[in-house]
């Protein structure tokens, strides 16, 4: 479907910001924008606000780079969480995942991407030097390296763990392994390798 | 000549890039024996336990299926042939190949099969994976690619007077793709001339005539290893006429 075949223009206008979008094919640009026409003036005012609202009022965490509402996160101000271990991750949304499963009670660092030298992409580019100087002005016990499992990823963390094991701080990696509800007919090989290299005894009390 | 290709057809390649397209697609770039460079989706390879996820990653050997499509053409099947594992646990040895695997992708056409190019770039990952790296290597690459791809840098001749170049320092032109005699060098203001001395044209000479084996135990002063390094360098972007992204990364030791 072509992208230009509303003829108005403040139609079309919309329609190329919706497609400029991740995940927005040029269909569903049109039906958002036909959808977004239908709609009644307050809740078109109310959505409109919202979008304004994220870039006047998010900004950035100080400490871990997490988008945040004030210049320190709820994360980072929050006195109950473990302030002795910081998670790297690569985007803000890999917080979100990360708490979603209540399992990790310590900070952030968001580094904002990875390093990708074919995308001109380097350590400079990332929030790397933020993180060392949080290691040298906090009390950090332990740094969990959660990038993602492909090589730019795993490349970032081998950087990283450069960076900092002269700093003497306990760097641990998340486990990698078969994914639950896969079958290991489909597994690719290093996924298997790693999953074997790191398996664990059977507990006899589960 | 590209033959027609099937709806859905298989090859093997190497894949070199990926970009994340929208939620939890990706796009994979790939360089292969029988169809050039190849592009295409991996649907909901970002998401956990997806079949294709993890066997597109940078620097696998691949078996893939793909399914050509109005738009662009998406990735069914892969298996893994294999992962050049010794290059993808060293930082060094990634930031180096990154570059030659630009390289490569730039002189790479869709559609457009290569089969010296698929292997020299499978043999140089090859080498590096098994001996290492080394400044010969790099150079033999960057001369051989442009050599394979028709632009044989001339290193007899000076490319300007047509004359035979006698034993001595020199210059080399990148837009005229060759030597130029230094005799010449003040008529013409407007070349781009890097100066090439007498042991960097014989290096240059010597790699042309080299081949895998030979390059790993050459030692060359490090003054003319730097100039066929600016002269390959710049000649491969002259030819390609973009700047390659990963070159900051071939020095950067860690
Ligand atoms: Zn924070």
């Amino acid at each position: 479907m072509d992208i230009h075949n509303s003829t108005i223009p403040t139609v079309t206008r919309l329609i190329e910001a919706f497609h400029r979008l991740p995940g927005i094919g040029p269909k569903t640009a049109q039906r958002l924008t036909y959808h977004l026409i239908r709609m009644p003036e307050e809740e078109a005012k109310e959505f409109s606000e919202a979008v304004l609202g994220i870039k006047e009022k998010i900004t950035f965490c100080s400490f871990c780079s997490n988008i945040s509402q004030e210049e320190i996160c709820l994360l980072c101000s929050n006195d109950n969480r473990d302030k002795s271990k910081i998670c790297v991750v690569e985007e803000p949304l890999d917080i979100v995942a990360i708490e979603r499963t209540r399992a990790y009670n310590g900070l952030y660092q968001v580094l904002h991407g990875v390093i990708s030298p074919m995308n001109g992409i380097g350590p400079e580019n990332l929030k790397i030097s933020k993180l060392l100087e949080r290691l040298k002005s906090q009390n950090i016990e332990e740094i969990i390296i959660a990038t993602n499992p492909k090589l730019e990823g795993e490349a970032t963390a081998m950087y990283i763990e450069n960076l900092i094991s002269p700093l003497n701080i306990k760097i641990t990696r998340l486990a990698r392994g078969l994914p639950s509800g896969s079958d290991i007919e489909y597994a690719d090989d290093s996924t298997l390798e790693h999953a074997l290299n790191s398996r664990s005894e059977i507990q006899n009390d589960l | 000549m590209s033959p027609a290709k099937p709806e859905i057809y298989t090859s093997r390649g190497i894949v070199i890039k990926i970009n994340n397209l929208g939620e939890s697609d990706r796009i994979i770039t790939l360089i292969t024996p029988n169809f050039g460079l190849v592009r295409g989706v991996a649907k909901s390879a970002r998401k956990t336990g997806s079949k294709l996820g993890g066997h597109f990653d940078i620097l696998k050997y691949v078996n893939f299926s793909i399914r050509e499509t109005r738009s662009i053409s998406q990735l069914t099947q892969a298996t893994n042939i294999y992962g050049f594992k010794k290059i993808r646990n060293d930082l060094n040895l990634f930031f180096q190949t990154s570059y030659i695997s630009e390289v490569a992708e730039k002189f790479s056409i869709e559609n457009n099969p290569n089969l010296p190019l698929f292997n020299l770039l499978k043999t140089t990952l090859d080498h590096i994976e098994q001996f290492g790296y080394s400044e010969n290597l790099l150079h033999f690459y960057e001369l051989k690619i442009l050599e394979l791809n028709g632009f044989a840098p001339e290193l007899y001749k000076c490319v300007e007077s047509e004359n035979t170049l006698e034993p001595g320092n020199h210059y080399y032109s990148p837009e005229r793709g060759g030597l130029i005699d230094f005799k010449y060098s003040n008529l013409k203001s407007n070349l781009t001339l890097l100066p090439a001395n007498l042991n960097t044209i014989k290096y240059l000479r010597y790699l042309s005539k080299s081949n895998f084996e030979k390059i790993d135990n050459l030692s060359i002063d490090e003054i003319y290893q730097k100039q066929t390094s600016r002269i390959l360098k710049i000649q491969i972007k002259n030819i390609i006429d973009r700047s390659i992204k990963s070159e900051k990364f071939l020095n950067k030791k860690i």
